[in-house]
C-alpha cells in the first residue's frame, strides 16, 4: 500500500469479502450515480483506438492468427503462452470469459512456460480446450515436453507463432539500440518443427506458411481429437503495438502504424537505470 | 505433543494409528488434501516416497478407488510449471515431487515463477540422508538456502515425528494469503522412517496464522464504506483496475457484481485478465506497457481510480513521475 501511488481510500483483507461488503453498503444505502456520460466517452475510445493491424498485407500476420483461433476457442478455451512477442498478442486479441483460463508468467516472465503449464491445466481440465500460444524462441526452452504430452495423450493444441528469433528482443533492438539484432536473429538456424513435434508422435503436425490457408488450418488444427502441433510463418517484422516506454507516461504510448494516437509522440531512448 | 495444533474432525482418519514410513504418510497426506495429480521425476533421494506413491495406487485399483496418477516432464523444470498450470487452471494446490540435487535446482525457476504470480504449489523434494548433508554428497544441493531466497516458505525435515504435520502445514501456507509454493525438503532417511500416521495435526506457525486471521477479519466498517460511495459519488469517471488478486482470490464473480451494479467501467492487468469478462460491456481490457491503447487513455481520462488485487506493479507504472 502507497508503495507506488498514494492513495486516497483503503482496505487490506479479502477482496471477495470486501467488494461483497460494499456492494451491500452500496445497495443498502440505495447508492445510484448517472456515469452514462463517462460510458459514452469510453465507448467512443474503443472505437476510435480499436486494437487493428495490417490487414491488408500479403505476409501471415500474427494478430490474423489469433483472431482466428479466438473465433473458435469463444473465450472458453484455457490459453497458455511463452513470454515475449506472442504472449502480448494473445493478450490483446484472445477473449476470456472467466477466471483461470489466460496462464501466462507475468510477474517472472519465464520463457517456456507455456507448454508443460498448458499440459498441467490439460490434468486438471480434461474437458477444456487448451490451447499453448507459444513463440519459436520460447518452445524451444521446454520442447522436450511435446512428448509428455503425447506419452498421456493430452489433447493439448500447441501453436509456434514462428518469426525467426527472439522477437521482443528484436523490437527492442530496433527502438533502442538502432536495429543491432545481437544475438538475437535465428533465420540461420536449421531447426524443424514439425519433424520434432512428429517425432514425439503427434499425429497432427503441420505447417502454415499462406495467409489463404488460416481459416481452414486453425479450423482442422483445433478440431484434431489428440495432441496437434501447428506452426504459423509470421511476418518476422510484426511488432507488439501499443507500447508504453520505459519510463514513460501513458500520454506518451507509441501505437504503431495501424492504431490512431492521441498525442504525437516521439521513440525516446529509455535512461540508463529504466526498467526494461 | 504440546505444539500440535488438532484440527477438529467430526470422524479419526481411517489410518490413524496405524504405523508407516514416512514415505506412505507423505502420500496420505498428499491424498487427504484432495490432490488429483503429482507432476515429478524420480531420483535416488526420492525413491522411497516414489514407491509409496506406486503402493498407493496398486492399493486403490484394488479398492476400485481413484488413483493419483504421477506425470512425468521431460525435465523437473516442466513438472514444476505442469503443477504450476494444474494450480492456475484449477484453484487448487498443484504438487511437484523431485529428487535431490540436479532435480531441486531444476525447480528453481518454476517456484520462483510462482512466488511472483502468487500461484499455490508444493514441492516435495528429496534430500541426501541427514548424516550425509553438507558433506557435497553425490546429487546434493543447499535446497533450503537457495529455495529459501525464492519460495514463500521452506521446511527440511530433520525430525521425522513431525514429518506428517509438515506436510500438511505445506498446503495450508501454500493456499492461504496471498498464495505461493512451498517446499518441502525431505532427507531420504526420513522418508524410510517408520511411525505412527495421526491423519491429523498440523506445526505451531502463531505468527503466521495471527496475521492470516487479522486479514480475514479486517471487514470494510460502514464509515469506511460510506467514504469510500462518498468518493464514488463525487467522482463522474470512475475506473476499476483489476489484478491477479481478484483471480487468486476467488473474486472475479464479486468484481462482475461490484462493477455492473454500480456501472463503473474495469481495465486489468496481465495477471487479472478474466476478473471480468473481457467480452462484458464494461470491459476496457488490458492496461500497462502493451495494454490496449483505450484502455491506458482510458487510465489518463479517469478522475477516480479503484485498484483491486492489484500491486503497481512495474509493467503498469512505467513511469511514477505524474500524479
Amino acid at each position: 500500500m502507497n508503495k507506488v501511488k498514494r492513495v486516497h481510500w483503503s482496505h487490506v483483507g479479502q477482496v471477495r469479502e470486501a467488494l461483497q461488503a460494499l456492494i451491500a453498503h452500496g445497495r443498502a444505502h440505495g447508492f445510484k450515480r448517472d456515469f452514462t456520460p463517462w460510458l459514452a466517452e469510453l465507448a467512443e475510445l474503443r472505437r476510435v483506438y480499436a486494437m487493428n493491424y495490417d490487414r491488408a498485407s500479403p505476409l501471415i500476420q500474427p494478430y490474423y492468427v489469433i483472431e482466428e483461433i479466438n473465433r473458435h476457442a469463444g473465450g472458453a478455451a484455457i490459453i497458455t503462452t511463452g513470454v515475449g512477442q506472442h504472449q502480448m498478442w494473445a493478450a490483446q486479441y484472445c477473449d476470456f470469459t472467466a477466471p483461470r483460463l489466460w496462464l501466462t508468467s507475468g510477474s517472472m516472465g519465464t520463457m517456456g512456460f507455456g507448454l508443460p503449464a498448458a499440459i498441467g491445466a490439460q490434468i486438471a481440465q480434461p474437458q477444456r480446450l487448451v490451447i499453448d500460444i507459444d513463440g519459436d524462441s520460447s518452445i524451444r526452452m521446454n520442447i522436450g515436453e511435446l512428448e509428455t504430452a503425447t506419452t498421456y495423450n493430452l489433447p493439448v493444441k500447441v501453436v509456434v507463432l514462428n518469426n525467426f528469433g527472439d522477437g521482443m528482443v528484436k523490437q527492442w533492438q530496433k527502438l533502442f539500440f538502432k536495429g543491432r539484432l545481437s544475438a538475437s536473429d535465428r533465420s540461420l538456424h536449421k531447426k524443424d518443427f514439425i519433424k520434432a513435434a512428429q517425432a514425439d508422435g503427434f499425429r497432427y503436425a503441420a505447417r502454415l506458411e499462406h495467409k489463404a490457408d488460416v481459416p481452414r488450418v486453425i479450423a482442422e488444427f483445433l478440431a484434431f481429437k489428440g495432441p496437434a502441433f501447428l506452426e504459423v510463418m509470421i511476418d518476422p517484422d510484426a511488432g507488439v503495438y501499443p507500447m508504453v516506454g520505459p519510463g514513460q507516461s501513458y500520454e506518451e504510448m507509441i501505437t504503431g502504424e495501424f492504431i490512431p494516437s492521441r498525442h504525437k509522440v516521439d521513440i525516446k531512448t529509455p535512461g540508463p537505470s529504466e526498467m526494461f | 505433543m504440546s505444539d500440535t495444533v488438532i484440527q477438529p474432525r467430526p470422524v479419526g482418519h481411517p489410518l490413524a494409528g496405524q504405523r508407516m514410513s514416512g514415505a506412505r504418510m507423505i502420500m496420505q497426506v498428499l491424498a487427504d488434501e484432495g490432490v488429483t495429480a503429482i507432476f515429478g521425476y524420480s531420483g535416488g533421494a526420492i525413491l522411497p516416497t516414489y514407491d509409496a506413491v506406486f503402493l498407493y495406487n496398486e492399493q486403490a485399483a484394488r479398492a476400485g478407488e481413484p488413483q493419483i496418477p504421477l506425470i512425468v516432464p521431460a525435465n523437473e523444470q516442466g513438472a514444476g510449471f505442469m503443477a504450476a498450470g494444474y494450480a492456475r487452471a484449477s484453484g487448487r494446490v498443484g504438487v511437484c515431487l523431485v529428487t535431490s540435487g540436479p532435480g531441486a535446482t531444476n525447480t528453481v525457476t518454476p517456484v520462483r515463477d510462482c512466488t511472483a504470480d502468487s500461484i499455490p504449489i508444493v514441492v516435495i523434494s528429496g534430500q541426501v540422508a541427514t548424516q550425509a548433508i553438507g558433506t557435497d554428497a553425490f546429487q546434493e544441493a543447499p535446497v533450503p538456502t537457495m529455495m529459501g531466497a525464492v519460495a514463500k516458505h521452506i521446511f527440511l525435515v530433520t525430525d521425522p515425528t513431525k514429518l506428517e504435520r509438515t506436510v500438511r502445514t505445506a498446503f495450508e501456507i501454500a493456499r492461504s494469503g496471498r498464495p505461493g509454493p512451498v517446499v518441502v525438503d525431505v532427507p531420504k532417511d526420513v522418508q524410510n522412517w517408520e511411525g505412527v500416521f495421526h491423519g491429523e495435526g498440523l506445526l505451531p506457525i502463531p505468527g503466521f496464522r495471527r496475521r492470516q486471521q487479522e486479514l480475514e477479519q479486517a471487514v470494510v466498517e460502514a464509515p469506511a464504506a460510506a467514504h469510500f460511495f462518498a468518493m464514488l459519488e463525487e467522482s463522474t469517471r470512475p475506473l476499476i483496475y483489476a489484478g491477479g488478486g481478484v483471480i487468486n482470490g476467488n473474486a472475479a464473480a464479486a468484481l462482475t457484481e461490484f462493477a455492473t451494479a454500480f456501472s463503473v467501467p474495469v481495465v486489468t492487468t496481465l495477471m487479472g485478465i478474466g476478473s471480468l469478462d473481457t467480452t462484458h460491456p464494461l470491459s476496457m481490457r488490458m492496461l500497462g506497457m502493451h495494454g490496449a491503447a483505450y484502455a491506458n487513455y482510458a487510465v489518463d481520462d479517469c478522475d477516480f481510480l479503484i485498484a483491486v488485487g492489484a500491486r503497481g506493479a512495474s509493467r503498469i507504472s512505467m513511469s511514477t513521475a505524474r500524479k
